[in-house]
């Protein structure tokens, strides 16, 4: 059963509590938005929780497996990671990029079989990148260049899929079409973790919301149950209007 | 579609400028009787002088290219910026300054290996040096410091022992040491030479799938499986014995490593992985090219062979330096 | 005081600062605090001065290039530098080399005379530049003229009685860092004088014709240096290169010590002998 879970979590750094007795879960076929304020320990927790960070104590399975017994191969194909920083060293080609997805199944952007091509191939549709696919990603707009990340964790094939921030600084319609792929890959059968800052995007379409705040998770359940007028005034100092699952913003408490 | 002609023409290219090196030496020797020589006709005299002289000088220049090339390409592509390069960071001068250190406190006379083994313990550490220094800091400037550090005490240091040695240093061999030739090299330095810039290369080769995922960034480029120690320790270890075995044979040699990956990453559509071989065939070839430079010009002594490397290759660096814009994601 | 007692006093305090003291030397025989800055010039004062007339010579003198090192032992040295040379306060500087270009200038300066070790260009041939000349200049300016003329004596008589070869024979000079001389050096008078021919036809120190020797090769190869550990092989010389070391192998090699060459001093004689004798191999 691929899954990840996160037990009694616990992140430091010097004498910072980073994360705090942390547990969660993820599975296929459901869409989780990870929320909190600006260093509540949202990314700590998820690289925690793969085996990229150091734990202080707790333990993350993924898949049965130690999350940080596993090799960076092994590791790859269970779990895509969308990493909040998104650099490009190289003007590499737009379809380079997307076949660096299939890096844990020995493929080289030159050298791809053709089940490696088929992948990239479907990512590519999927994502709607036709348009620019032989370009070189450093002549792309913001809302393109997410677009073609994404392409690049969906070539993994893998079932699971760990986003941080994959919408930030993307003006709307480009936020709407990310997470619209993303439901697409989590219809299909997939699980996704998605770290938002944009409350109404997140109600919008995720199945279970888990709000970080002070390095613990304070709730985690679907909208219906977690968003709350007083939750958004709790976690972020906001005064907020929620109804049913959709939420208004209006002014900082 | 430039790329599929890229490699063969690279090759034949290179054996057209190492026939060329052959038609130059001391005795004037006309095309045919050196194409005779080498298709085993000819007299005895030519024989010697085309297979025993000129040839294996041209190789030197060739392989010491070629290593210096791909060394370059790679450590652009481990550290993800195209001004890296082993003259750049100092790990030729410090493969000098070791290979110097054997030479004249006697320990390069317990046996012939030593002279190459030093040089490249002196390139390891340099690269192993700047690696460590690249987890630390995301600023290839900072890198480049290191370098330029690394190249002022090698170079410091060579004038102590040419003081305190002692045999004493003989200036025209420092200058050698410092400014790279490849004068009177037979096939015996080549043969010493060869196993480590062979070794070298096929780690470097074995290894270059990773250098395309770091164009992600580490973090993005471990999510999709890469092992970022074992690429850095493989990328290091490539390098520093393609880079020490180029400078047990050649000197130090800059900036040759800087030139041809930056001509080649376009026809390579900028992937580090496939700029390897290509690399190391131009840089070959440029190598070459300037060793027939030194030998045709008028000079009563002979220019030295990183003398014209760096007058090509320095103001490329300025001029990628200048033109470089980073990319973010 | 009266006044004349006054003006007396003030005149001949004058005189006294005035009047420079006589130079050593002059008349008064032999320098007896000679200093030699380098080893060239440390064969001179060696061979010609008293013990007791040599203050300090060169820290060369003891090493193996040096052909009177043996003379030099025990004798006090000095690094050919100013401020030490001068606070022994000599009475004659002798010199080749050391102490760099300004040195004669500056020691003249000082006060301090100075002997130069002149350039010589033929063995003799010719009176300007020959050794014979050279060994009278310096046996004067030491103050033992005497040994200087018995030391031409002998010079002379050893080169006369030299069995020059006559084969017309080629002889290519070779030291371990690969460079050998034409036509206008010493080291070229020295093998004529023995009977040879060079093979190095170019002037000036090159390095050895590596292509020419694939072709052609010396009747003999003068080697010199070859005992000693100071003169490093170099890297990059063409000696290391095989065809240069078959030569080595297979053409009857007359090893010269390194000390005979240098300096162009008379004991290039030994040289001369050597190689018109033939050596071993």
């Amino acid at each position: 059963m691929a899954d990840l879970i996160a037990r009694n979590l616990s992140v430091e750094a010097g004498n910072a509590t980073l994360v705090r007795d942390a547990s969660f879960r993820l599975a296929r076929g459901e869409l989780v938005a990870l929320l909190g304020p600006n260093g509540a320990g949202k990314t700590s927790l998820l690289r925690a929780s793969l085996g990229l960070e150091k734990r202080a104590s707790g333990d993350a399975l993924l898949d049965g497996t130690d999350s940080e017994k596993l090799s960076p191969m092994q590791r790859a194909r269970r779990v895509a990671y969308l990493p909040q920083q998104r650099p490009l060293a190289w003007p590499n080609t737009v379809r380079d990029v997307v076949a660096l997805g299939r890096f844990a199944y020995g493929a080289a952007p030159g050298r791809l079989s053709a089940e490696d091509a088929d992948a990239v191939e479907r990512a590519i549709k999927l994502c709607d990148l036709g348009s620019f696919v032989d370009r070189q990603a450093d002549t792309l707009s913001g809302g393109e260049l997410a677009r073609v990340h994404c392409a690049r964790a969906f070539a993994a094939g893998a079932p699971l899929l760990i986003a941080d921030e994959p919408v930030a600084a993307l003006d709307p319609r480009h936020q709407f079409r990310i997470m619209d792929m993303i439901r697409g890959f989590v219809d299909e059968g997939g699980g996704a973790l998605v770290v938002l800052h944009d409350i109404a995007l997140a109600a919008r379409y995720a199945d279970r919301m888990i709000w970080m705040k002070d390095a613990q998770i304070v709730a985690d359940g679907p909208p219906v149950e977690t968003l709350s007028e007083e939750r958004m005034a709790d976690i972020y100092g906001v005064r907020a209007k929620v109804s049913g699952n959709s939420v208004e913003i209006e002014g900082a408490i | 579609m430039s790329e599929r002609f890229l490699v063969p023409g690279l090759v034949a290219a290179s054996v057209v400028a190492i026939f060329a090196a052959c038609l130059l030496g001391s005795t004037p020797l006309a095309a045919d009787r050196v194409l005779s020589a080498f298709l085993g006709g000819a007299d005895v005299g030519d024989r010697l002088v085309v297979w025993q002289i000129r040839l294996p000088r041209a190789i030197a220049a060739y392989v010491t290219g070629a290593a210096l090339g791909i060394s370059g390409a790679a450590l652009q592509g481990l550290l993800r910026n195209p001004l890296a390069e082993p003259g750049v960071l100092g790990v030729s001068a410090s493969a000098s300054l070791l290979a110097t250190f054997s030479l004249y406190y006697g320990l390069a006379a317990l046996s012939p290996w030593i002279l190459p083994l030093s040089a490249i313990a002196g390139a390891l550490a340099a690269t192993a040096l700047i690696a460590l220094a690249a987890i630390r800091t995301r600023s290839v400037v900072t890198l480049i410091l290191i370098g330029v550090g690394l190249s002022s005490f090698s170079g410091a240091a060579m004038s102590l022992l040419m003081n305190l040695a002692p045999n004493p240093f003989s200036l025209s061999d420092m200058i050698n040491w410092m400014l790279g030739s490849v004068a009177n090299r037979s096939f015996q330095e080549l043969g010493l030479a060869a196993p480590f810039l062979l070794a070298g290369t096929i780690i470097l080769l074995v290894s270059r799938r990773g250098l395309s995922a770091l164009t992600l960034g580490e973090e993005a480029a471990s999510g999709v499986g890469l092992n970022l120690r074992n690429q850095r320790i493989l990328t290091v270890l490539g390098a520093g014995l393609a880079t020490g075995g180029s400078v047990g044979l050649a000197g130090a040699i800059g900036f040759v490593g800087i030139v041809a990956p930056h001509i080649i990453r376009p026809f390579v559509k900028h992937d580090p992985a496939r700029s390897l071989i290509p690399s190391a065939l131009l840089a070959g070839l440029i190598l070459v090219m300037a060793d027939i430079g030194v030998r045709l010009m008028p000079t009563t002594n002979e220019l030295k062979l990183g003398v014209v490397a760096a007058l090509i290759g320095a103001p490329a660096f300025v001029w990628i330096a200048m033109r470089r814009r980073t990319l973010n994601g | 005081m009266s006044r004349l007692a006054i003006l007396s006093f003030i005149g001949l305090g004058l005189a006294a600062c005035g009047a420079p003291p006589p130079p050593h030397g002059e008349g008064a025989g032999r320098p007896m605090r000679i200093v030699s800055l380098d080893y060239c010039a440390d064969q001179y004062v060696l061979k010609f001065a008293d013990r007791e007339q040599i203050l300090a010579i060169s820290p060369d003198a003891v090493k193996d290039f040096s052909y009177m090192r043996e003379a030099a032992e025990g004798v006090p040295t000095v690094r050919p530098v100013a401020e030490d040379v001068l606070i022994l306060k000599p009475d004659l500087v002798v010199r080749a080399y050391g102490g760099g270009p300004n040195a004669e200038a500056f020691f003249e300066r000082a006060g301090v005379p100075v002997l130069t070790v002149g350039w010589t260009s033929n063995v003799d041939t010719e009176e300007v530049g020959s050794i014979p000349s050279l060994i009278q200049h310096m046996a004067d300016g030491l103050g033992q003229s005497e040994r200087g003329r018995a030391l031409v004596t002998d010079f002379r008589a050893r080169l006369a009685a030299i069995n020059k070869r006559t084969g017309g024979e080629t002889a290519l000079y070779l030291t371990p860092t690969g460079v050998t001389t034409g036509p206008g050096a010493m080291v070229h008078e020295m093998l004529v004088t023995a009977g040879f021919e060079n093979f190095q036809d170019q002037p000036g120190w090159r390095s050895i014709p590596l292509e020419r020797l694939a072709y052609e090769r010396p009747d003999v190869i003068a080697a010199a240096f070859f005992d000693q550990k100071t003169n490093h092989p170099g890297s990059w010389s063409a000696m290391n290169h095989p065809v240069a070391e078959r030569h080595m192998d297979e053409v009857p090699v007359i090893p010269l010590k390194g000390a005979w060459t240098a300096c162009g001093g008379w004991f290039i004689l030994d040289a001369i002998e050597t190689l018109a004798e033939g050596g071993g191999s």
